[in-house]
């Protein structure tokens, strides 16, 4: 099992490496270097070349890769070509803000949506399964700035309760901004919910026709044990996998979500680097983005083996 | 034993059971009537879509979803079951009745230590944590799993076939239940573990004295555990008697016909069997004594990681030879097999196809028409000519053909590949080769889902053939078929054999069918050939004290002693080493070689330990 897990941790960590290689070879591969992005399309080449100088950038590429990474796992990404300021300070306040919205919503749509998806599977084609199913497919067909944007319509318009847009700095305190969290963290979780929901009623439906449930329910138990003692650890199993590759989602989704909100976490740093060709910036988040996928899926294999015990007890299988 | 009481314990009377399929019912057990006194077993046969389990299903008052009784009660020690609120219902699971399923390894919950689980049907019973420990540990210690302490602790995948059947046993018997209803409860199993758990079923119900239901196709179990029998078909019984009578004089002519389908380890072939249930043997074809080797296997040894799986092999097979590969699951038959059959390369050792070609034009290994061919290599790297040459035909042919394809898509992939047929004949022969297996070529249109098992076992058969092979991997094809339909395929594969010439490796646990069909046997135990020869010379003996123990271990469709005793020939592994086997000469000096005694004719028995459970080394 150790051995199994630190297999695990290392093909993490190669992986982590793997994706920022890619990144930054591929801001590399984009025409024109730092330099000429500072200094602007009029810049004379003499003033080009001593930045370049002055920056490094005459240096091979694998040198400079090395000295960014090195930096990189010391959490030094570098200065952003806007401010000047370190990218890292910025990154971490916004990456926290966003980290409010995500692990709010990780724990709004998991657990929902594991609770509604048993339900539909245990009330397969009766009334609650076809209520389940069709919300799951509405929240499923809407995107998520659509479903955004008709929540600042009722929350904030037609019933001012919520904020419908942030005037915080990235730099302000979590509890002003715990209003704030509240829309994008439904909008989100609306989506994320309807894909795990779909999930979890497959898996619930399948393992409750499966014998070994069968004859725990022959056994005479009761419903509730029989779910949650015999059904929901093997239901759970491929339900794992959706979570995580929705939470890497997130990454993606809180994008457009922040921007609808103009709330100040990575989302909105990303689109502002973007506009800025701020290539440093740009790095950094593809990177910690690349670590919390590969971070994730970690979680998830964990999560399996916590549920199978064929994971946990190695080779002594009966065949 | 308290079989005074009045009445019958269970009652089944006028059951009916459908469900709804595209809108129509379809029934799958009509007027179905039965009983069983306190203290007897009584079993319920019949064929696959018989209704036997949707019987068993509602004696526990469970259907499967979307079936619903149409008519008719189920009464369990006065109780109606069927009627029964889902709180009545949990009380009767727990207090009246419990069932051992057919398959344990899926029956139990893998996520769940097997203590816990045997524990979990303790629980209405308001015991203490420790009281409840206690009563797992003696239940653990009664189905005679050993060390209790530790096995409780363990996960069902930590588990053999048999123990885990062991484990669902205690499970239904932790209820204390007055009737016990068994699914097909050794279907999964080899034969020796049957045989073993089938004794102690028999041995539990009469210590604590339940009235047993058993449900099966296997008329050799029924015969050994049942002292009343029900055969049922297309969801109606057809018969129901004593099983003495039953299996002595049957008066339907189904039971008759399913009584003769089912294979006779005397027979010397295999068994033909009428409309009107009277059976006949087939000569047996013997291979002629100059029929060329094709295939030559020279100390074949394959690894699984550290575990060897197939230790040294050494075999050969004719022209037109039936080799037949038994032992225990576990004995290494079927990684032989499929070794052979290239989809898994040998750890060390030779395997040959050999060519028949007397022309000398071939060079050897380069896979030429009738040219020689390495086979210790997988399929992929055989040169196609070679490749073709070893056909496998799997167990499940439900599992192993595409379906979403039609059928004859399966066996036009294999001409195409070979490049045995023009693409504008390929369709033809496909149809041919489909009639060939005794299909009706409308058939191949259809989708593997859309034919009954042996119609697609058939399929299995022919795809095989496809490749025009000259030895066909057959594992355990007809294991999942029912009788009727296993003896047709069984004839069908001898057909084949002398048309065409071919060589089979046929691997089976049912000795029965083996003695039918074989020319040769090979009896394996721990990847070690323990025994050899000819069909006869195995089956008369004198043996290997394994071979004796897997002879002794098969169930005769015929009751043992009156009344469908509980004294069976499989009871008692005694003799094992006695017998005929004493009669070999074991006297080292004497024979030149140390390994193997040869007892002439090609039947050859590796030494073994005094104790009779090992190689001598």
């Amino acid at each position: 099992m150790i051995v199994y897990i630190s297999r695990r941790l290392l093909s993490a960590v190669v992986t982590v490496l793997l994706a920022s290689v890619i990144v930054f070879a591929a801001v590399q591969l984009l025409p024109g270097d730092v330099a000429t992005q500072v200094l602007g399309q009029d810049a004379t080449p003499d003033a080009v070349a001593a930045l370049r100088e002055q920056m490094g950038l005459n240096r091979p590429a694998v040198l400079r890769f090395l000295d960014w990474i090195t930096g990189a796992v010391r959490g030094d990404f570098g200065v952003s070509l806007v401010s000047g300021e370190p990218v890292s300070a910025t990154l971490w306040l916004h990456l926290r803000n966003t980290m409010l919205i995500a692990v709010a919503t990780i724990a709004v749509a998991v657990t929902s949506s594991i609770v509604l998806g048993v339900v539909a599977g245990l009330y397969r084609d009766r009334w609650p399964d076809t209520v389940v199913s069709t919300l799951t497919l509405i929240g499923m067909s809407v995107p998520e700035f659509v479903v955004a944007t008709l929540l600042v319509l009722a929350l904030s318009i037609t019933v001012p309760v919520l904020p419908a847009v942030v005037l915080d700095e990235a730099s302000a305190p979590v509890a002003d901004l715990l209003p704030a969290v509240v829309l994008p963290t439904i909008a989100l979780s609306v989506v994320m919910t309807a894909y795990i929901v779909r999930m979890t009623r497959t898996s619930v439906i399948d393992v409750m026709e499966s014998e070994f449930v069968t004859t725990a329910r022959l056994k005479g138990l009761g419903t509730g044990r029989v779910v949650v003692r015999h059904a929901l650890p093997s239901a759970l199993l491929p339900t794992l996998n959706v979570i995580a590759m929705n939470v890497a989602w997130l990454v993606g989704g809180v994008a457009v979500v922040e921007n609808v909100f103009n709330y100040p976490g990575v989302g909105r740093m990303l689109l502002e680097a973007v506009h800025n060709r701020d290539l440093p910036v740009l790095q950094a988040i593809a990177v910690v983005s690349a670590a919390v996928y590969v971070l994730c899926n970690l979680a998830a294999d964990l999560g399996a083996m916590a549920l199978n015990p064929r994971l946990r007890t190695g080779e002594r299988s009966a065949r | 034993m308290s079989g005074t009481e009045s009445g019958p314990l269970v009652r089944v009377e006028g059951l009916s059971v459908a469900y709804r399929s595209g809108g129509a019912d379809v029934t799958v057990a009509r007027e179905v009537s039965f009983e069983a006194a306190a203290g007897e077993t009584v079993a319920v046969v019949g064929e696959s879509g018989s209704g036997k389990s949707t019987v068993a299903g509602a004696l526990l008052g469970h259907l499967r979803h979307g079936s619903r009784v149409t008519g008719g009660r189920v009464l369990v020690d006065g109780k109606d079951v069927l009627s029964l609120d889902r709180r009545g219902l949990r009380e009767l699971r727990t207090r009246d009745i419990a069932m051992v399923g057919q398959n344990a390894g899926h029956a139990l919950t893998p996520s769940m230590r097997v203590g816990a689980q045997i524990g979990e049907s303790l629980l209405s019973q308001g015991l203490t944590r420790a009281q409840r420990r206690e009563r797992v540990r003696s239940l653990v210690e009664k189905v005679g799993l050993p060390d209790p302490g530790r096995i409780v602790r363990r996960y069902p995948h930590q588990l053999s076939g048999g123990q885990q059947q062991r484990v669902a046993i205690a499970m239904a018997l932790a209820a204390r239940p007055k009737v016990l209803v068994l699914d097909e409860p050794t279907t999964a199993l080899d034969v020796v573990t049957q045989a073993r758990i089938l004794d102690l079923v028999a041995g539990l119900g009469e210590e604590f004295g339940l009235t047993s239901v058993l449900v099966s196709h296997d008329l050799g179990v029924v015969a050994r555990m049942a002292g009343r029998v029900v055969v049922m078909r297309e969801g109606e019984v057809v018969e129901a008697a004593g099983a003495a009578e039953l299996f002595d004089a049957p008066r339907h002519p189904y039971t008759r016909r399913l009584l003769a389908s089912v294979p006779r380890i005397g027979d010397r072939g295999l068994a033909e069997v009428a409309e009107d249930g009277t059976r006949t043997v087939r000569e047996r074809v013997p291979v002629p004594d100059d029929a060329p080797e094709v295939v030559s296997l020279r100390d074949v040894t394959i690894d699984y990681g550290a575990h060897r799986a197939v230790d040294g092999v050494s075999l050969g097979l004719r022209r037109g030879e039936v080799l037949a590969l038994v032992g225990e699951s576990g004995s290494g038959k079927s990684t032989l097999a499929w070794s052979l059959a290239g989809l898994r390369a040998p750890s060390s050792g030779t395997m040959r196809l050999l060519g028949t070609d007397t022309g000398g034009g071939d060079r050897p290994g380069d896979g030429n028409q009738d040219g020689d061919g390495d086979l210790a290599v997988r399929a992929r790297l055989r040169p196609p000519g070679v490749r073709r040459r070893v056909q496998l035909v799997f167990q499940n042919a439900d599992t192993s053909l595409n379906p979403r394809r039609i059928v004859r898509e399966a066996v036009r992939r294999p001409l195409r590949f070979f490049g045995l047929a023009e693409r504008s004949r390929a369709d033809d022969r496909a149809r041919e080769l489909i009639a060939d297996v005794a299909l009706d070529p409308a058939l191949s249109d259809r989708l593997p889902g859309q034919l009954s098992g042996g119609q697609r076992q058939r399929v299995g058969i022919a795809r095989a053939l496809a490749g025009d092979p000259r030895v066909v991997v057959a594992d355990e094809v007809t294991t999942a078929l029912d009788v009727s339909v296993q003896a047709a395929v069984l004839a069908l594969l001898d057909d084949l054999r002398t048309e065409r010439d071919l060589a089979f490796v046929f691997i089976s646990h049912d000795l029965a069918v083996v003695r039918g069909i074989a020319d040769r046997v090979a009896v394996m135990r721990d990847g070690l050939v323990v025994e050899e020869g000819p069909v006869e010379a195995v089956f008369s003996g004198p043996n290997h004290p394994y071979t004796r123990r897997l002879l002794d271990a098969v169930l005769e469709p015929r009751p043992v002693g009156a009344g469908g005793g509980t004294t069976a020939q499989a009871s008692e592994p005694a003799g094992e080493t006695a017998g005929d086997t004493a009669a070999l000469p074991r006297d080292l000096a004497e024979v030149p070689d140390p390994e193997w005694i040869d007892l002439g004719g090609g039947h050859r028995i590796r030494r073994w330990d005094a104790d009779g459970t090992g190689p001598r080394s």
